[in-house]
C-alpha cells in the first residue's frame, strides 16, 4: 500500500480533502480541487477510508422505471408483428374472410384444438411466476391473473366436444411442434427470465384488443354457434379482465431497471414474437393439409 | 375438491385382514387393529357372502348390495367404515395401473424416434452439406446454433440434478454434466475463426426451433425428468457421417481448419464419453412407469423429433437469406 506525503502542506491538502467527503462531488473533482496532491493519492485516500468501512458511495446508480421501458419494448413488439404476424397466412385468412366457408372448418377446429393445447399447459409456464418473490405487487397480479386464466381450456373443451372430439381424445392428443415449442419456451423464460416472460403475456392475452380477429372471421364464415359461443366466452373473460394490459400493469409495479436488463429484454422480443408467429404459421400449415385432424399418441 | 374420498370401484379386503363371522357377531382384524359388528340371525348368510365376496373381491359396491340383498341397504355404511379402517383395496382390472419398465419404455422410445426420423429420409442439412448446396453462411449458420445449445446446456442439464433420488442417478448425471461443460468455449473459438466477435456471439438470439429445443430439454429436466431422460439420446447421437460432410463442404468452400476443426472435436467427446447411451442408462434406473407417464414421453420425444428436423430448415431457410450480419442480433 502506497503511503500519503506527510509534511505540513500536505497535511493541510488531506484536511481539506476529506472535507470535500460531502457526497456532493466525484473523486475526479475532489482531486482537481486539490492540485498539490497527486490524483494517486487522492484515489488511494479513498481506497483506505472505504477499506477502513467509512465512507459510503453517493453518486447515482443508473437505472429506469419499468413504466417508461415497456413504452419502448411495446413498440419493439408491435414492429416485429407488423413484420412477421401480420404477414402470416393464418392472419390474412382471417382478415380477409367475408363470407361463408372465407375460414374453413377444419382451420377454425384446428386453431381451438392447439389453443387447448396451450391452455391446457397453462400451469407450466404460469406456475414458475405465481411465487415472484421480487415484487409483492407483481406477485398479487399474477396470482390473480392465475386465478382468472384457471379452467379456460374446459371452455375451449365444449367446442371441441361439439366438433366431434372428446376429453379421451384430447388426453391421446399430440399438439403440433410449434405449439409446445412456444409453451415450453415461456416455461423456460417463466423459470429463469420471469421478466423477460411478463413482456410476453401482452401479446399473448391480445394486448390492445378490443375484439377478436379469429371469432369475427369465424362469424362471417358463419361457423356454426356450438364452435364459436365458447371462443367468445373465452375472450370476453380475457377482455373483461382486461388480460392484455397485464404487462403494462406488471411493469407499472416495477421502479428499477437497468441498463443490461432492458438490454436483453430488448434483444429476445423477436425471438418470442417469431415462436408466436411460428405457431400460427403451424396451425395454417397442419389443418390446411389433408392430414388427419389429431395428432394421435396411440398412433405413434 | 370433493368432500368424501371415492372409495375403492371393486372393494377387496388387503391380503393381510382376517375376517371371523361368529354367532350375531362379525370380527374384522388387520394386524393388531380390530373390528367388530353384530346382525341378527337372518342377517348371518348375507354377512358371511359379503364377508367371503371381499375376500375374493372384483365385484362392484352394487354387485355386493344385491348378492347380499337382506343387508342390502347396510353395504354402503359397512362399505365406508371398511375403507375409513383401510382395510379395502381396489381390485377393478380397470383401475389397477398398467406399468412398464423404464428399460422397456426406452426400447418403444428408440423404435418411435427411428420410425419419425425413418419417414423423413436423410436429414435436410445432410443432404444440403452432400449436394454441395450448403453455402458458406449456412454453415456458419449451423455453428451459431449449435453453439446456442452447447453454451445452454450446462443450465439446462444442471436442474434435473435436483430429481436425481438415487446415489447411481446422481452419479450419472453429474458426470453427464461435468462431460459438457466448456465445450462452448471450443465452438466460440471455431466461430472467431470466421470473423464472429464474442459480443456478437453474447447477443445472438437462436432461431425459433433452436430455442424450442433447448427449452423443452431444460423444462423437462425440471417438470417431467422422465421425458428429460429419456430425450438425452437425440441430442447426443454420433452422426460420423454428418461430420464427415460438414469438413468436406466447409474445405469445398475454403473455410478455415479452425472453423470445423472444433465441431470435430466436439464430436468425437461425445463418442469418447459414449453420451448416447446416457438415456439408457437413466431409464433403466426406472422401476416402473405407468401408463400416462409413458404417453407423456412418447409425445415429448415425438415433439422433439418434429422440431430438430423444423430446426434444420430453419437454419437452411434463415441462413440461405442474404444477411447483412450472420448472427441474429434484434434492437
Amino acid at each position: 500500500m502506497s503511503t500519503l506525503p506527510e509534511d505540513a502542506a500536505s497535511l493541510q491538502a488531506i484536511e481539506r480533502t476529506l472535507g470535500r467527503l460531502d457526497g456532493m462531488l466525484s473523486i475526479a473533482q475532489i482531486a482537481q480541487a486539490e492540485p498539490t496532491l497527486a490524483p494517486q493519492d487522492v484515489e488511494n485516500l479513498v481506497a483506505s477510508l472505504d477499506e477502513a468501512g467509512l465512507i459510503d458511495d453517493d453518486a447515482p446508480v443508473d437505472f429506469r422505471p419499468g413504466s417508461e421501458v415497456i413504452l419502448e419494448l411495446d413498440e419493439i413488439v408491435e414492429a416485429h408483428c407488423a413484420e412477421t404476424i401480420f404477414q402470416n397466412p393464418f392472419w390474412r385468412t382471417c382478415l380477409d374472410a367475408r363470407g361463408p366457408g372465407d375460414v374453413p372448418e377444419k382451420l377454425a377446429i384446428g386453431m381451438i384444438i392447439e389453443n387447448w393445447h396451450f391452455l391446457f399447459r397453462e400451469s407450466y409456464f404460469d406456475a414458475p411466476v405465481l411465487s415472484y418473490v421480487p415484487n409483492t405487487a407483481v406477485r398479487l397480479l399474477l396470482n390473480k391473473f392465475f386465478a382468472e386464466e384457471y379452467g379456460h381450456d374446459e371452455i375451449l373443451l365444449r367446442a371441441l366436444n361439439f366438433a366431434g372430439l372428446s376429453r379421451e381424445d384430447m388426453r391421446d392428443a399430440i399438439p403440433l411442434p410449434e405449439t409446445m415449442g412456444l409453451c415450453n419456451a415461456l416455461a423456460h423464460w417463466a423459470h429463469s427470465d420471469p421478466l423477460f416472460f411478463f413482456t410476453t403475456l401482452g401479446l399473448l392475452e391480445g394486448q390492445g384488443m378490443k375484439q377478436d380477429s379469429f371469432i369475427e372471421a369465424c362469424e362471417r364464415s358463419a361457423l356454426p354457434d356450438g364452435l364459436v359461443g365458447p371462443l367468445k366466452i373465452h375472450a370476453n373473460i380475457n377482455i373483461g379482465a382486461a388480460h392484455g394490459s397485464l404487462t403494462r400493469s406488471i411493469f407499472q409495479e416495477i421502479p428499477v431497471l437497468d441498463h443490461a436488463t432492458i438490454a436483453r429484454l430488448k434483444r429476445q422480443l423477436r425471438l418470442f414474437v417469431e415462436l408466436y408467429d411460428n405457431f400460427y404459421t403451424g396451425v395454417w400449415r397442419y389443418y390446411s393439409s389433408d392430414a388427419p385432424l389429431l395428432r394421435r399418441v396411440s398412433q405413434l | 375438491m370433493d368432500s368424501t374420498l371415492a372409495g375403492p370401484r371393486q372393494p377387496k379386503f388387503r391380503n393381510q385382514v382376517r375376517a371371523i363371522v361368529g354367532h350375531g357377531e362379525a370380527q374384522i382384524s388387520l394386524g393388531a387393529r380390530s373390528c367388530a359388528f353384530e346382525f341378527s340371525e337372518h342377517e348371518a348368510a348375507a354377512v358371511s357372502r359379503l364377508i367371503a365376496d371381499l375376500e375374493t373381491g372384483g365385484l362392484t359396491r352394487h354387485d355386493l348390495a344385491s348378492r347380499s340383498s337382506v343387508i342390502a341397504d347396510k353395504v354402503p355404511q359397512l362399505l365406508h367404515d371398511f375403507d375409513e379402517l383401510r382395510l379395502l383395496i381396489e381390485s377393478d382390472p380397470q383401475r389397477i395401473g398398467h406399468a412398464l419398465s423404464g428399460t422397456q419404455l426406452y426400447r418403444e422410445v428408440r423404435r418411435l424416434a427411428d420410425r419419425m426420423v425413418g419417414r423423413i429420409a436423410t436429414s435436410a442439412f445432410h443432404r444440403a452439406l452432400t449436394e454441395g448446396r450448403a453455402s458458406r453462411q449456412q454453415l456458419i449458420g449451423y455453428a451459431l446454433e449449435y453453439y446456442w445449445i452447447v453454451q445452454s446446456a450446462p443450465g439446462l442439464i444442471g436442474p434435473a440434478l435436483g430429481s436425481a433420488h438415487s446415489a447411481a442417478e446422481r452419479r450419472l448425471l453429474q458426470d453427464f454434466l461435468k462431460s459438457e461443460l466448456g465445450h462452448d468455449r471450443f465452438l466460440a473459438m471455431a466461430l472467431k475463426s470466421v470473423g464472429v466477435t464474442t459480443a456478437e456471439l453474447e447477443a445472438h438470439q437462436p432461431l425459433p426451433a433452436t430455442f424450442a429445443l433447448g427449452a423443452s430439454l431444460g423444462i423437462y429436466g425440471r417438470q417431467h425428468p422422465l421425458s428429460f431422460k429419456a430425450s438425452l439420446f437425440l441430442f447426443e447421437r454420433a452422426q460420423p457421417a454428418f461430420i464427415d460432410a460438414f469438413d468436406d463442404r466447409c474445405r469445398a468452400l475454403g473455410m478455415p481448419d479452425a472453423f470445423h476443426t472444433p465441431l470435430r472435436a466436439h464430436a468425437n467427446i461425445n463418442d469418447e464419453y459414449d453420451h448416447e447411451d446416457i438415456s439408457r442408462q437413466l431409464m433403466e434406473l426406472e422401476h416402473a412407469v405407468d401408463a400416462e407417464t409413458c404417453a407423456v414421453v412418447k409425445r415429448h420425444i415425438a415433439i422433439m423429433v418434429e422440431t430438430m428436423i423444423q430446426q434444420e430448415e430453419q437454419i437452411l431457410a434463415y441462413y440461405g437469406q442474404e444477411l447483412t450480419r450472420v448472427p441474429r442480433i434484434f434492437n
